[in-house]
């Protein structure tokens, strides 16, 4: 494969920073309140980001967004201005927070308004547990963010290791990279069940606040990014429930091919293998009995096979999608972009795809700026490209049929029916959504438009338009 | 019509001049405290770095590159991309510096140094718009010199716009930032008098043939604003020179050869007239989003006089009328007497809101005390003289509006109202207020598309007869009464056994 370096000298991918990592990280949690002190172009779109893919997931966190303006960023003491906030929003509370968390945007974080203060004065004032977290925009990324959270967490309410150790939590939910993340985490959940993995909890779908302590009692941690997270891997360490190092080397389970191997490998580490088998047969057979013998599904799948593909997505999400592409629609994903906070991320993606080399011709892309991944559109020649919201524009500026399939739920997953795209399951849904772009692929609606019926009468005012235009040129 | 304020726990009666002038200053923070503090999702907006790149991304030959963390860009790509881009923008490249902590403690003027020569060099774009997010504009980048520095090494010309989130003015983006597009104008060594600039275009392609050319080489499916008021101005025999925002930056610089401006938008539009009047001595026609048969005769008959073409106004009002008349008539005859709540303030609302009044209607806006965030824009229709009852809510959020209440405290029953939202998303109860026994006309800025006729929101005599079939149309599907609409039973009673209970 052919790996293409971004530009040291600048950077323009989709990648939004700590405070809207840790608000839906935090959004996971039932019972938990988050306090946005910052400028409100940042706490708009954490806002945003907790109102949609996390309320599918089940939960619609309260948040408050102080709106820091200039005379307050340039004066500082915010602190009161803070709590009072704080104060009037518990007291129109319908029902008390548990948790309480407050973050910083990068004005905030730097004139050092005082969030430690505030939390404690807080938790003291309420009795709620106050959680300060520092999340200026150049700080990190949304993972990064979300580690920050877990941290919190542990070192809040599970001070030091538990007596007993079982099972697996499932970190990172919203970090599947995946629009569909709410349906795909609980398909996720369901297989590991199944397969009688025990899951002691997801961090954090769902979870009630009062149940946080129960975190440490994991055997394992399996992140579900292969995003490295050095704080949270020395916390889990030394509270004797690692990070699962082999989950970083397995792909999402897109597709049937991916699901085999995930599924399997956990199993055969945590649960039952043929409790496993036994449950992918009996998800291959509701496949089967939807697509098999069906003739749209025929259509569909010999329409996508051989088509050039261009993925762009987060780093683990879009590796696993170029391999499910590839390996189960017979597709040619040429053009693979990956996006990831840290290092460890591009290259374990870059390892997943290594079983394709030799198999198939394609490039990848390391965070690549969106005018660089463009150029390569251009340069590949793709039928189709697979991304997320914000690379839509660019691909179908272009020309080239685009579908969303990572990236985030906001505004990007429409397909309501709660359903997943992970799975052996999720092929149905994998299906349908590759469809619809193939289908544009076939589809010559410009020409349709344009050799639309005109009667007679209509042709003949068309000519003499054309004719008056050729005189008024000559 | 004037009604005594009457306080109430929730809403708060009065006019629109009222609200206007008793309203505090936007940026008088201690003040708005008070209200706007408890909601959520809407509870923030945008700061003054995505105003400026809103504005910035009208530009369809420009870079904008940000000196900033990636989150800046992406806050913005999270949101716009799918909302602004649906009208026909194209994508916004933005490159940006990403900042880290190393940058905020040690300074990134050498970086933003060197991204400016690598985005000239891979993207060779005819300007860079150069953007700072609010952690260089604390960490005081040395913006000027680094920009001064890159300039003599690019090909590109390079603008820099201070746009660090919290600077910003609550009413800046439309006195501060707006008005920067009258830095690409240059004077001209002639005045047209028979061309005319469209002013307050939004986000809405032009792709009305000049000059025998396509501006973007096709059409498009939805009729704009701004589209429908170069019809009408080459209906009076005279030419669209440029559509601002909207054209490219080679094109602007010549907008001074014109010898008028007109305004769609007025929160757009009256800035970029008024400064262009200072500045070019372009005048302007003071009537913005004309909307409706007498607003629209108005308007035409202001250009006629502007431009020496009253007998060719009477002719063009006399012809688009008479083409619409029907429509209007049926509409009225609907209509007349009864109340059109709009949500929102500002020019759209305002807009139709005039239009309701000359349909006979009893016009109330369902606004905020935020009424000075467009100060320029109210202060422009309140000097058209046009008024109404205005409504002020506790809060400043455009959602989470009890409009049932709202409905009983005016004294209103369901057949007596129209429901107009503008900002997304609309009221629904089943059962109580919902599209099924409220007439509710899809006026959504975002959403609202209809085929042969203006679809973002309405402007002329198409405008308002496109408006009129969808208010019959809403007044007829809300005779039902019953089988509420799923949007209203997902926040109301959810099955009708219930709503009979």
């Amino acid at each position: 494969m052919k790996i293409t370096k971004p530009v040291a000298e600048y950077a323009d991918r989709y990648q939004v920073g700590p405070l809207v990592g840790v608000t839906k990280a935090v959004a996971g949690i039932k019972g938990a309140f988050a306090v946005l002190h910052g400028v409100d172009g940042c706490t708009f779109a954490a806002n945003q980001m907790r109102s949609a893919g996390p309320v599918v997931a089940g939960n619609y966190m309260p948040v408050a967004a102080t709106g820091a303006e200039r005379s307050e960023i340039i004066l500082g003491d915010n602190e009161e201005m803070v709590m009072n906030i704080v104060r009037s929003e518990l007291s129109e509370a319908r029902t008390k927070p548990q948790l309480i968390f407050v973050l910083t945007s990068c004005a905030t974080s730097i004139i050092h308004d005082d969030i430690v203060r505030i939390a404690d004065v807080m938790q003291e004032e309420t009795g709620i547990q106050s959680i300060p977290v520092d999340t200026g925009g150049f700080l990190g990324g949304y993972n990064w963010g979300a580690e920050q959270v877990w941290n919190a967490i542990l070192s809040r309410y599970v001070p030091q290791p538990a007596t007993e150790h079982k099972g697996l939590n499932l970190v990172g939910p919203h970090l599947l990279g995946s629009k569909n993340w709410p349906n795909d985490i609980r398909e996720i959940e369901r297989l590991l069940q199944a397969a009688e993995v025990p899951v002691n909890m997801t961090v954090f779908r769902n979870v009630p606040a009062d149940q946080l302590p129960n975190m440490g009692k994991a055997a394992y941690n399996y992140t579900l990014t292969q995003e490295e997270f050095p704080d949270f891997k020395s916390k889990c360490n030394e509270l004797g429930m690692p990070i699962w190092a082999k989950g970083q080397e397995l792909p999402l389970p897109l597709g049937v091919h991916n699901t085999e191997e995930w599924l399997m490998a956990i199993a055969r580490e945590f649960g039952n293998e043929e409790k496993a088998k036994a449950q992918m047969t009996q998800d291959m057979n509701l496949v089967k009995s939807i697509m098999r013998g069906n003739y749209n599904a025929s259509w569909a799948l010999g329409a996508m096979s051989s088509k050039h593909v261009a993925i762009y997505g987060y780093a683990t999400f879009a590796a696993s999608l170029a391999r499910c592409l590839f390996y189960d629609f017979n597709m040619r994903p040429v053009l693979i972009a990956l996006c990831g906070e840290t290092p460890e991320s591009l290259t374990r993606a870059e390892k997943l795809l290594e079983p394709m080399e030799g198999l198939l011709d394609f490039e990848v892309m390391e965070n690549p700026s969106f005018y660089a991944y463009g150029e390569k559109i251009k340069e590949h020649q793709p039928e189709l490209a697979v991304g997320m919201l914000q690379d839509r524009v660019l691909a179908e500026g272009l020309g080239v049929p685009h579908r969303s399939l990572g990236g985030f739920y906001f505004y990007n997953q429409f397909n309501f029916v709660p359903w997943p795209l992970m799975g052996i399951r999720g092929t149905l849904g994998l299906t349908s959504e590759l469809w619809e772009v193939t289908d544009r692929v076939m589809s010559a609606s410009e020409l349709w438009k344009s050799r639309a019926y005109r009667n007679r009468d209509v042709l003949a005012e068309v000519a003499a338009a054309a004719e008056k235009a050729a005189q008024q040129i000559a | 019509m004037v009604t005594a304020a009457a306080k109430t726990p929730e809403f708060e009666v009065t006019t629109l001049r009222e609200a206007f002038y008793g309203s505090p200053d936007p940026n008088a923070r201690p003040a708005w405290r008070q209200y706007g503090v408890t909601q959520d999702a809407y509870s923030s907006v945008w700061c003054k770095f995505i105003w400026t790149y809103n504005a910035m991304q009208e530009l369809d030959d420009a870079v904008i590159l940000v000196h900033a963390p990636l989150n800046c860009t992406s806050c913005v790509r999270t949101f716009k991309t799918g909302l602004y881009h649906s009208w026909g923008n194209p994508f916004i490249h933005s490159p940006t510096t990403n900042m880290t902590k190393d940058h905020v403690i040690f300074g990134g003027n050498d970086e933003l140094l060197q991204a400016i020569v690598a985005v000239d060099r891979d993207y060779r774009p005819n300007l860079i718009v150069i953007l700072t997010g609010c952690a260089p504009g604390l960490t005081l980048d040395d913006m000027e010199r680094v920009v001064g520095q890159a300039q003599p090494l690019v090909k590109a010309r390079l603008w820099h716009i201070p746009s660090a989130g919290f600077e910003f003015k609550n009413n800046g983006f439309f006195e501060d930032v707006l008005p920067l597009w009258l830095d690409f104008m240059e004077p001209q060594p002639a005045v047209h008098k028979d061309w005319v600039n469209i002013l307050g275009n939004n986000r809405e392609p032009y792709c009305r043939a000049r000059d025998g050319q396509m501006p973007y080489g096709v059409d498009h499916d939805w009729i704009t604003d701004a589209e429908e008021m170069g019809r009408l101005v080459e209906l009076m025999g005279l030419r669209v020179h440029r559509v601002v925002p909207g054209d490219r930056v080679g094109d602007i610089k010549d907008a001074p050869a014109a010898g008028l401006n007109v305004v769609t938008c007025a929160s757009n539009g009256i800035p970029l007239a008024l400064g262009m009047e200072q500045r070019f001595q372009t005048p302007y026609i003071a009537f913005a989003q004309p909307l409706g048969p007498i607003s629209t005769a108005k308007w035409l008959r202001m250009v006629g006089e502007a431009t020496g073409r009253q007998e060719m106004a009477e002719r063009v009002i006399a012809q688009e009328y008479e083409a619409v008349r029907p429509i209007w008539e049926a509409c009225r005859e609907l209509v007349q007497g009864k109340t059109a709540i709009l949500m929102g303030w500002a020019n759209r609302p305002l807009s139709i809101g005039r239009m309701c009044q000359e349909l006979g209607m009893d016009v109330v806006h369902l606004g905020s005390r935020w009424l000075r965030f467009k100060s320029q824009d109210t202060q422009h229709w309140l000097s058209t003289g046009y008024d109404c009852k205005y409504v002020l809510r506790k809060t400043r959020d455009v959602a989470s509006v009890n409009m049932v209440g709202l409905m009983e405290q005016l004294g209103l029953k369901p057949q007596d109202v129209l429901y107009f939202y503008f900002d997304f998303p609309p009221y629904a109860r089943a059962g109580r207020f919902d599209a099924a026994n409220v007439a509710r006309v899809d006026t959504g800025v975002h959403q609202r598309r209809f085929r042969g006729w203006n679809s973002r929101g309405g402007l002329g005599y198409r405008g308002a007869a496109s408006l009129c079939i969808m208010m019959m149309e809403a007044v007829k599907a809300a005779r039902r009464q019953v089988a509420p609409t799923l949007h209203g039973r997902l926040y109301g009673k959810s099955l009708e056994y219930e709503m009979a209970q």
